[in-house]
């Protein structure tokens, strides 16, 4: 062995140890501007007509809480009309022309006082396109309309309870509507409330 | 041994020392990461970015546009209103669109205006194409050689970069350029819509003072 390398024999191995490092301190923005943005960390899955029993943490302005459900997808049927805006008062609509109108109907169980407001349901094909509901005012995807339970501490001063008169059920069921262009094939109802963690529940 | 050892440390310092100077001082030196990876395309013709496709369907001049309420008060273009009819869809995912903007020949951009009540922050569908209608006041002097620009950065504070950009030539000839800032048409205002949207000429009458 050379001076150089018997010299710097512990610094070699070093070396390797600070570019991960300095790779890792050049990456802090990865969690903000990419992990969290999109469904990426599955936490439970479920056949069709199964319920999967799921613990999540997700945060509200008090800090982090962790709820526990149990949910199955019922099924995901095809409709002749879609809401496109519940803010309007036209009613349902025919559904447009190349576009098909899916109805996903899942099965819920909670304590009512788990806080389980709030989540998003999106559709996934078998080429892995992500559709999203169309309706931005519908209601929510996981509680029962008017009956939603306890809700989280929004900003400063709030405090999670339950709103006079929306006290939840131990047992319930939504339906939440989207629209995929004709043809394509739905294989995963997704679930969640806190990216990038997700409940993916396979249709059959 | 430690004289080479200062030296190397004063070389390390050094250099790091004439980069700074050279990102700080040298305009050159693009440390932005690069510009938007601009497609383009013309009226008409569908523009293909990694997250979208967009269609420009339409353009057209107009001297009012009036607010969806039929009492409100029509807003007069200070120049004129360019209306510019869109085709919208998401290719795997959602994606929201925060603005659009007009670019002249010569580089001057011109957002789309908050006295219109058209469309501003989008949220597209996958695969459900989105018509939406974005209206820009633009200098009567300004108007040929127009082309529309749609990404989904934020363009007021450089999120385009590094990113696909859809540029649409929209087809203002120098003929436009003369005749569109004598148009008296006026239209109702529109946002977006998931099936084709048709504008609406309006009639304006006048209010008392």
């Amino acid at each position: 062995m050379s001076s150089w390398w018997r010299e710097n024999r512990w610094w070699l191995p070093a070396l390797p140890l600070a570019v991960a490092a300095m790779a890792t301190a050049s990456s802090y923005l990865l969690h903000d501007y990419w992990w969290i943005k999109e469904p990426r960390h599955e936490i439970s899955s479920a056949a069709q007509g199964h319920y999967v029993t799921v613990t999540d943490d997700y945060s509200d302005y008090l800090g982090t809480l962790t709820h526990t459900f149990q949910v199955r997808l019922a099924g995901v049927v095809e409709v002749d009309k879609v809401v496109l805006d519940s803010f309007e008062l036209d009613g349902p609509q025919p559904t447009p022309e190349g576009l098909q109108s899916l109805r996903v109907h899942l099965d819920w169980r909670a304590d009512p006082d788990q806080i389980l407001r709030g989540c998003e349901v999106a559709l996934v094909d078998s080429e892995g396109r992500r559709y999203e509901q169309v309706d931005r005012h519908a209601s929510d995807a996981c509680v029962p309309p008017g009956r939603g339970g306890p809700e989280p501490a929004a900003v400063e001063g709030d405090v999670r309870e339950v709103p006079d008169g929306e006290d939840r059920p131990p047992t319930w069921s939504t339906n939440p509507q989207f629209l995929v262009p004709q043809g394509v094939e739905i294989t995963q109802v997704l679930v969640w409330w806190e990216l990038p963690d997700y409940v993916r529940l396979d249709v059959s | 041994m430690i004289g080479a050892r200062v030296f190397g440390a004063l070389a390390v310092v050094a250099t790091v020392a004439a980069a700074q100077l050279v990102t700080a001082r040298v305009p050159v030196v693009d440390l932005g990461g690069g510009g938007p990876f601009v497609r383009s395309g013309e009226l008409g013709e569908p523009v293909h970015l990694s997250y979208a496709d967009v269609e420009v369907t339409d353009v057209r001049p107009a001297q009012y546009l009036g607010p969806p309420d039929s009492t409100a008060l029509a807003r007069l273009a200070g120049g004129v209103w360019v209306v510019v009819s869109v085709r919208l869809s998401a290719t795997t995912k959602p994606v929201s669109i925060p603005n659009a903007w007009l670019v002249d020949p010569e580089g001057r951009e011109y957002l789309t205006s908050t006295r219109s009540s058209c469309a501003t922050n989008l949220r597209v569908s996958t695969g459900v194409p989105t018509y939406a209608v974005f209206c820009f006041d633009v200098p009567p002097d300004r108007l040929e050689g127009m082309h529309f620009r749609i990404a989904r950065g934020a363009f007021e504070t450089d999120q385009t970069n590094n990113d696909d950009l859809a540029d649409v030539d929209l087809g203002v000839s120098a003929k436009d350029a003369e005749t569109w800032p004598a148009t008296t048409k006026a239209y109702r205002s529109v946002d977006y819509a998931l099936e084709p949207l048709e504008l609406t000429e309006i009639t304006l009458t006048e209010t008392g003072s």
